[in-house]
């Protein structure tokens, strides 16, 4: 199966999806064939090197196969895997069933609840965003519908894996969470595959509705392996008084382009943006942040951590969107960058756009390598200098990780950094 | 890489050699020169720019470039481009990459 | 604390710079541009071939760049409506009773005379197109330091000229480098030889009289080793109902050890598009400082850059916009580091007002092999009202080891305490605001010399009534 129309269709058919979803593959298709390639002049894409990537080169389904990996974490409410294209199988909690809490893979929820799905699929993640963001919504594949109903909280974490085991295909799960009016639960996503020769075209998109008064922990923990290109867009839509916690991981890919978005529609709606980032060998990684604040008595908090080891290459662009109306909001916004070697190279863009002047602002960006003064207090104190230089990286982690919404992603992601320090 | 009669005197042609991208020269006192077609500023392709002496001009930005050692003759570019030998045998260019 | 004269602001920038007088001239270029037209100016000018075969290829270049679109929308500029070149009098003066009277009496109002007399080592003041006066001390004059407009430096010292000419700002640059090189005129030219130190100012005046005109000065300073040279310019126009163009090109050279500061109070009235390219190359020990205040426009775009050479270069930013109603001001500055321990530091300060739009915009890299560097960028917006905008996009970019770099900005209103303080001790709200802005842009004002320091905070204070009246 190529990257075709006749892709299209068939992926449509195979899952048996109602009329309205197969227009919507195909109205992407067409998106797909009708615009380029982003190019370098459009400023978004200027640092942006996708050289080596040819979409056509990619089949756009990959039958499940390989050795499935056990689970990152225990004592989840909920489970579904996914493996290579197929829809996930799906556990969930019978209690969570009666309460009305729905799990399920995508295109299985758009058949049995278009109530829930068809207004809300791609109205955030749109489309027509660029090339890539086409193709992932005309050929994504398996995915997850979480419908957590009014009043609803669920204690333990509902937990999504999608696992690819070949190269040379498409991967284009997407994540749709829509919590109903004062819900509360958290969601770990964790991708994952070996490292392949052949390349591998990736997604891991997440479009997360928080109701009114609810809270939503998300969590996306990506370790592909270092055959893929990864194109995600994640993005909250937050209404009065709801929270967001979005906490964004990238450990993995030969190259990952990642939006992470909050879009702050009702009064009093809130949300945290936090990301950590090891990017070694010649990993490039770019992400691009928005915190857009549609209207007043909103708050948002970004931070962005990570570090750059051998030839790695890291973008960060944020903004901070306050709109006319949108008084009394509080956003804040930061990027800190620790490069350990002589190669690597970060960039890092924090961005303001604010047109009310009720408002509280700051946004900062450093880059920089191991202080040499903590180095120097340590080793002056007999710690070796590769131990030195390690209790610090996990020191500058430790900030934003003690920012995981839930325990068990905590650990998760204490251990997979821990891993990559060596 | 070439044949001497796709360069006339005086003008620049993008080659590509064991996947680098080259922009060969042609001088117009008839010396070949090779150097990295890819500006050191901001990545524009030199072979689309202008022929100056022996300096070549991004068409970009206008960073210039000295043919001969690569060594940087005009802002906004403050990083050297690679050279290469070149040589002509019976009409043909070869470039040492 | 002095009780401010109730005046309206735009009825006030008309009595001091708004005013016209009525327009003579020598020479008068048609309305729009050609390659003609820049013929003729290189023609009129009696330019050697290689100048003005630039001018044509610049042109050239000109019309095949696009117009920029990640900024001010700029396509509101006619480029077919503006007077290119206007020459106001054949001759320039060396001592005001040379220049004709009516534009000497504009100076006069300006009060440019009356500056030199007091704290000025030499002054040059630009009508239209051309430089009109030129004084430099003779002290000066005798240590070798030139001033001179930069038309009779092509003329006077064409080998130091074409070494540096365009060497630091090539016409492919961006839209406007290309435009002014094709149809500068005017500016400053200043050589200030080993080791001499300019101790009082220079200062450059530029004035738009006529309407619908273009001025397209481009200046070039060489601060030889060791040396030193504060340059000051101001720029004001009168108030016409169509709009004008400035588009300068400004080219430093600060040679080993030696020390730059150039001060710029930009009040051009508000229908003037300002869209200059400022930068600077720094040598070893070397150090830049741009000290930039936009006042005036209706947009500016300006970010004046150095470039760090050699270790041990320094370079400074320091920059205040003021956007009132219908102005956008997007100004900013950028560092280059090429070399290892180099350091830079750029502090903005920005207020918007009225609807006014502020927008920083800076870029900081660091090349491979420039480690042990250090750059550090501030950026703070005051915003006086909900109707007023402020941006700011600062690009970090780092490619060596052991660099430190930070950006830190802010952006808040002027808060209810501090003016409830003031208020609470009889002050109106005007005056609090005012003596709030100009606290805010202090770290500004102490760095330039005091008469301007006095004169910039009363353009604040002016800018600051227009927003009760």
């Amino acid at each position: 199966m190529a990257f075709t129309k006749e892709s299209v269709e068939e992926i449509a058919s195979l899952h048996g999806e109602p009329d309205w979803l197969r227009t919507r593959r195909r109205e992407a298709w067409e998106v797909y064939e009708r615009i380029g390639l982003p190019d370098r002049s459009e400023e978004e894409w200027r640092r942006v090197d996708f050289k080596g990537l040819d979409l056509e080169t990619f089949a756009a389904f990959e039958p499940a196969n390989g050795a499935a990996p056990g689970l990152p974490i225990e004592g989840a409410a909920g489970v579904l895997q996914q493996r290579g294209s197929q829809p996930g199988q799906v556990e969930l909690e019978e209690e969570l069933r009666r309460k009305g809490v729905i799990f399920m893979p995508l295109s299985q929820a758009a058949k049995e609840h278009p109530e829930l799905v068809r207004d809300r699929l791609f109205s955030e993640v749109k489309a027509d965003r660029d090339k890539f963001a086409a193709a992932h919504a005309a050929l994504f594949s398996g995915g997850t519908l979480l419908y957590v109903p009014d009043n609803v909280e669920i204690e333990r974490p509902i937990l999504g894996q999608y696992w690819s085991s070949g190269g040379g295909a498409a991967i284009l799960p997407h994540t749709l969470i829509v919590a109903g009016c004062n819900a509360r639960f958290n969601y770990l996503d964790e991708f994952l595959s070996p490292s392949l020769d052949e390349p591998a075209f990736t997604s891991g998109s997440a479009e997360i509705f928080v109701g009114e008064g609810a809270a939503v922990g998300y969590v996306s923990l990506q370790k592909w392996g270092r055959h893929a290109y990864q194109f995600a867009n994640q993005r909250a839509h937050i209404a009065k008084d709801g929270s967001a916690r979005i906490f964004n991981v990238t450990l993995g890919g030969r190259f990952a382009k990642v939006r992470c978005e909050a879009n702050l529609q009702g009064h009093g709606a809130s949300a945290e943006l936090k990301g950590v980032y090891f990017a070694s060998g010649d990993q490039f990684f770019d992400f691009h942040t928005l915190q857009d604040h549609q209207t007043g008595d909103t708050t948002s908090d970004l931070l962005f951590k990570g570090a750059l080891e051998d030839t790695a290459r890291v973008v960060y662009a944020g903004l901070i969107r306050i709109e006319k109306g949108a008084a009394h909001s509080d956003a804040y916004q930061a990027n800190r960058n620790l490069v350990l070697s002589d190669h690597a190279k970060a960039t890092s863009i924090p961005m303001l756009e604010i047109d009310n002047n009720d408002v509280r602002c700051t946004h900062g960006a450093t880059v920089g390598p191991v202080d040499p003064m903590s180095l120097w207090y340590l080793e002056s104190r007999g710690i070796p200098t590769a131990t030195a230089t390690r209790m610090i990286v996990q020191g500058f982690f430790g900030e934003v990780v003690d920012r995981i919404p839930f325990e068990q992603a905590r650990h998760l992601v204490e251990e997979e950094l821990e891993a990559r320090l060596g | 890489m070439a044949r001497t009669d796709e360069l006339p005197v005086d003008s620049l042609k993008h080659v590509v050699c064991d996947g680098v991208e080259v922009c060969l020269a042609h001088t117009e006192n008839d010396e070949w020169f090779a150097i990295n077609d890819i500006c050191t500023h901001e990545e524009f392709n030199l072979s689309d720019g202008e022929l100056w002496g022996y300096d070549v001009e991004c068409p970009q930005h206008g960073s210039r470039f000295d043919l001969r050692d690569g060594h940087v003759t005009g802002l906004p570019a403050v990083v050297a481009a690679q050279t290469f030998p070149v040589a002509v045998e019976d009409g043909d260019v070869y470039v040492e990459v | 604390m002095a009780v401010a004269p109730k005046i309206n602001v735009g009825d006030d920038y008309k009595e001091k710079y708004g005013f016209f007088d009525p327009e003579k001239f020598v020479f008068k270029a048609k309305r729009g541009l050609s390659k003609e037209i820049v013929e003729e100016i290189s023609w009129m000018k009696q330019e050697p071939e290689w100048m003005t075969k630039l001018r044509v290829r610049s042109y050239e270049i000109f019309k095949r760049k696009k117009m920029p679109t990640w900024c001010a929308d700029l396509s509101v500029i006619d480029f077919d409506n503006i007077f290119y070149f206007l020459k106001s009098t054949e001759k320039q003066g060396t001592t005001w009773d040379e220049v004709p009277e009516d534009i000497k009496r504009t100076f006069d109002k300006l009060g440019i005379p009356e500056a030199e007399r007091k704290f000025l080592a030499g002054v040059s003041a630009q009508y239209e197109s051309e430089v009109v006066y030129h004084s430099l001390h003779q002290k000066l004059t005798d240590q070798g330091v030139v001033f001179t407009d930069t038309d009779t430096a092509l003329r006077e010292h064409p080998d130091l000229f074409k070494e540096y000419f365009g060497t630091i700002i090539p016409p492919a640059d961006n839209k406007f480098a290309a435009l002014n090189t094709a149809v500068w005129s005017g500016g400053s030219f200043i050589y200030v030889p080993k080791g001499v130190h300019v101790d009082i100012p220079l200062q450059a005046y530029f004035r738009i009289n006529a309407e619908n005109m273009g001025q397209f000065e481009r200046t070039l300073i060489i601060c030889d080793e060791g040396s030193f040279v504060h340059y000051i310019e101001g720029c004001t126009a009168p108030i016409y109902t169509t709009d004008s163009l400035h588009s300068a090109v400004v080219e430093i050279i600060v040679k080993r050890n030696a020390r730059c500061r150039y001060t710029t109070i930009q009040n051009w009235s508000t229908n003037v598009y300002n869209l200059v390219t400022k930068r600077a190359v720094v040598y070893a020990d070397a150090t830049m400082e741009w000290v930039d205040g936009n006042l005036g426009s209706q947009i500016t775009m300006k970010y004046p850059s150095v470039y760090l050479m050699e270790p041990g270069a320094k370079g400074d930013v320091l920059s205040v916009a003021f956007a009132g109603k219908g102005q956008h001001q997007d100004a900013g500055g950028k560092m280059i580091h090429v070399a290892p321990n180099t350091t830079s530091t750029i502090t903005s300060k920005s207020i918007s007002k009225g609807g006014g739009r502020t927008s920083y915009r800076g870029h900081v890299k660091v090349y491979p092999g420039a480690n042990h560097c250090k750059s550090f960028v501030k950026c703070d917006a005051l915003l006086l009202d909900d109707e007023s905008r402020s941006d700011t996009y600062p690009y970090n970019d780092v490619d060596a080891e052991n660099v430190t770099l930070g950006h830190e900005a802010t952006v808040s209103k002027v808060s209810d305490e501090q003016l409830f303080y003031l208020m609470s001790r009889g002050i109106t709200l005007n005056e609090a605001e005012t003596m709030i802005v100009n606290g805010f842009i202090e770290p500004f004002t102490k760095e330039l010399p005091l008469e301007y320091a006095v004169e910039l905070n009363r353009l604040i204070q002016l800018e600051m009534e227009g927003s009760v009246g």
